[in-house]
């Protein structure tokens, strides 16, 4: 008990910070390039993380990394004994989402190799794909680095796919940034979300999954 | 000269092309005819027309006066099929004065006077073939019943429409007007990983319907229009099973066999007793239920609850270890919730995870619109035992089994 009450509190404070740092100009921070595309510049050279760095401060790092496709930047917050989840949707498989460690994504996206990553909503199907298919569609699909909505341990569920990281990761803290839908006819249905789980290991927060929402049926 | 613009109605962008328009009067020897350009546009000559009132009558290139149904497109080749309609307009010096859809055909379209030379008028679709489709491979046993968890029809006609998405073969609107997107001999991407009475292939066995509802009571034009569908396909599939016409809900799981990916779909607020009324559903029997049920775990511990981690080895009960509780209640839990139909993995004695998510799953449903006393817990109580039993009745006892 005493330790998820100081995980609500933390959360909370940082999530002040995180509504502060959402109110900054894109510009203050880095360039925007929009969502990952193959014209993204190059990487930035890793920026260093304060230990005592709030989980706010360190979601912007990794978005910015998200947004650089700068896996090596990323790596430096990936848990180092967790790895780094991927989850295609809101529902988490614990059993069957791919987990990386730090030491394999510098050369993830660069690698053709195909993992299954989860389930396709809807057909049923396998969802077999490379890392940087994989990254385009269900990783950085929107610039969530310049997303307008940021949301911190409110992860509520935007569709009918229930949200069950809470499940997953009883005591982490989940910082979401939510694009919301841009297309006229579909009528605000063309949101996306990614929500970056963060848990403390040796007083420092680390990403242990990157969770993508979106519109299913 | 006027303008006939001719839209989708649910998809303003698109325009409905080759449609046939004809201008008719009393006053005039010969009706006025024009057809929609690539545009959806066409122009009539109106100019020299006497100031009174005509009929307009559009004619889509493919269209369909009956109920949205099987029937619907069974052999369509086209993509879309409109509704016909029918427009009185007054003309004045030539220009459009006004215009109203004729009585009998608010259902078809609408119509706007844009300017006296522009005409805004937008068919109703009865269907738009989604890409997403392939052949089921296997009979039609059952009926999926989803909401759209979206305030409007839009965004899932969008993400129907879109190659790779999801789809389903009927969306009823907030209104009650229903489009069909795939046809019934195939299978829609509607399900995913799901299961049912020990079937994974829910999508190739089952037709999807979609319920356009993100929130709150489905309106009862809404709701009505699913009865009438759902009592259409009944009649056009023989094969399906009355039991088998489920929620969402009840039979998405993940990859482990688990239930409870999709929660609130169709949700607490669907009318599931509309769907019994009509013989179809899963039903509870009236019939006596003995009180002894599950070891007796009720008749002594009467607002206990069976729940998470009891188990019949170690004789834990309600979260307790109760020697008084006889048999197997747990392992009588697990095989009573998959003679029901739902998946929870091996019955094994244990309340896991996966039986509390079976649990869930059966509360959301026999629970909804106002028929539980608690939001869904996981927990069984008296009276989700004694429902449990019920359901478990009802299925035995009718001829519905798979």
């Amino acid at each position: 008990m005493r330790r998820r009450s100081v995980t609500v509190l933390t959360a909370v404070l940082f999530g002040m910070a995180a509504l502060w740092l959402v109110r900054q100009p894109a510009t203050s921070r880095a360039p925007s390039s929009g969502a990952a595309s193959p014209s993204t510049p190059s990487p930035a050279p890793p920026e260093p993380v304060a230990p005592s760095s709030p989980v706010a401060a360190v979601a912007e790092l990794v978005l910015a990394a998200l947004q650089q496709r700068n896996m090596t930047a990323l790596a430096m917050h990936v848990h180092p004994v967790k790895g780094l989840r991927f989850s295609p949707y809101i529902y988490v498989d614990p059993q069957r989402s791919v987990v990386l460690t730090a030491a394999e994504l510098p050369r993830a996206l660069n690698d053709p190799a195909t993992r299954r990553w989860g389930t396709e909503d809807g057909s049923g199907d396998p969802i077999v794909q490379s890392f940087a298919n994989y990254y385009a569609r269900f990783v950085y699909d929107r610039d969530f680095r310049n997303a307008t909505q940021r949301r911190v341990n409110e992860f509520g569920s935007r569709s009918t796919t229930r949200p069950n990281i809470r499940e997953v990761y009883p005591d982490a803290t989940v910082v979401e940034a939510h694009v919301p839908g841009t297309k006229p006819e579909s009528e605000g249905m063309d949101w996306s979300s990614l929500l970056l789980v963060f848990e403390q290991y040796q007083s420092r927060w680390y990403l242990v999954a990157l969770v993508h929402d979106q519109w299913t049926i | 000269m006027a303008t006939i613009q001719v839209r989708n109605r649910l998809r303003r962008s698109e325009p409905v092309v080759g449609a046939s328009l004809r201008l008719d009067s009393q006053s005039l020897s010969l009706p006025i005819t024009a057809t929609t350009n690539d545009h959806g546009a066409a122009t009539l000559a109106t100019m020299s027309l006497a100031n009174s009132t005509y009929t307009l009558r559009i004619t889509p290139r493919e269209t369909d006066a009956g109920p949205v149904g099987p029937a619907t497109a069974r052999n369509a080749t086209t993509d879309r099929i409109f509704r016909s309609l029918s427009i009185d307009l007054t003309l004045s010096g030539g220009a459009i004065v006004t215009a109203t859809v004729q009585p009998g055909n608010a259902a078809n379209g609408t119509v706007t006077v844009a300017s006296g030379q522009l005409l805004d008028v937008a068919l109703q679709p009865v269907w738009m073939r989604s890409p997403n489709q392939r052949a089921r491979g296997l009979e039609i046993n059952g009926i999926l019943i989803h909401h759209t968890g979206g305030p409007t029809i839009g965004g899932a006609l969008e993400e129907f429409l879109r190659e790779g998405g999801t789809s389903a073969h009927y969306v009823v609107d907030t209104d009650g007007q229903t489009v069909k997107m795939v046809q019934d001999s195939q299978r829609a991407s509607h399900a995913g990983i799901a299961r049912w009475n020990e079937d994974s292939n829910v999508n190739s066995r089952t037709i999807g319907i979609e319920i356009v509802n993100l929130t709150g009571p489905y309106p009862s034009v809404q709701i009505d229009a699913v009865m009438a569908l759902l009592t259409r396909l009944r009649t056009a599939f023989p094969s399906i099973v009355p039991w088998n016409v489920i929620g969402h809900s009840d039979v998405a799981t993940d990859d482990s066999g688990k239930l409870g990916r999709k929660s609130s779909d169709p949700g607490s607020r669907f009318e599931w007793v509309r769907v019994e009324a009509l013989g179809l559903g899963m039903s509870a029997s009236t019939g006596p239920i003995d009180s002894t049920m599950y070891g007796g775990f009720f008749v002594n511990f009467a607002s206990e609850s069976l729940r998470q981690n009891d188990n019949d080895a170690g004789r834990v009960f309600g979260g307790l270890i109760r020697p008084v509780v006889s048999g197997n209640p747990i392992h009588d839990l697990q095989t009573d919730l998959r003679t029901i139909g739902y998946t929870l993995g091996v019955v094994d004695g244990g309340f896991g995870p996966k039986t509390r998510a079976a649990v869930e799953m059966f509360q959301e449903h026999f629970f909804a619109a106002g028929r539980g006393h608690k939001d869904p817990d996981g927990r069984v109580d008296r009276q989700t035992a004694r429902l449990i039993k019920a359901v478990v009745l009802a299925k035995v006892t009718s001829q519905a089994v798979v």
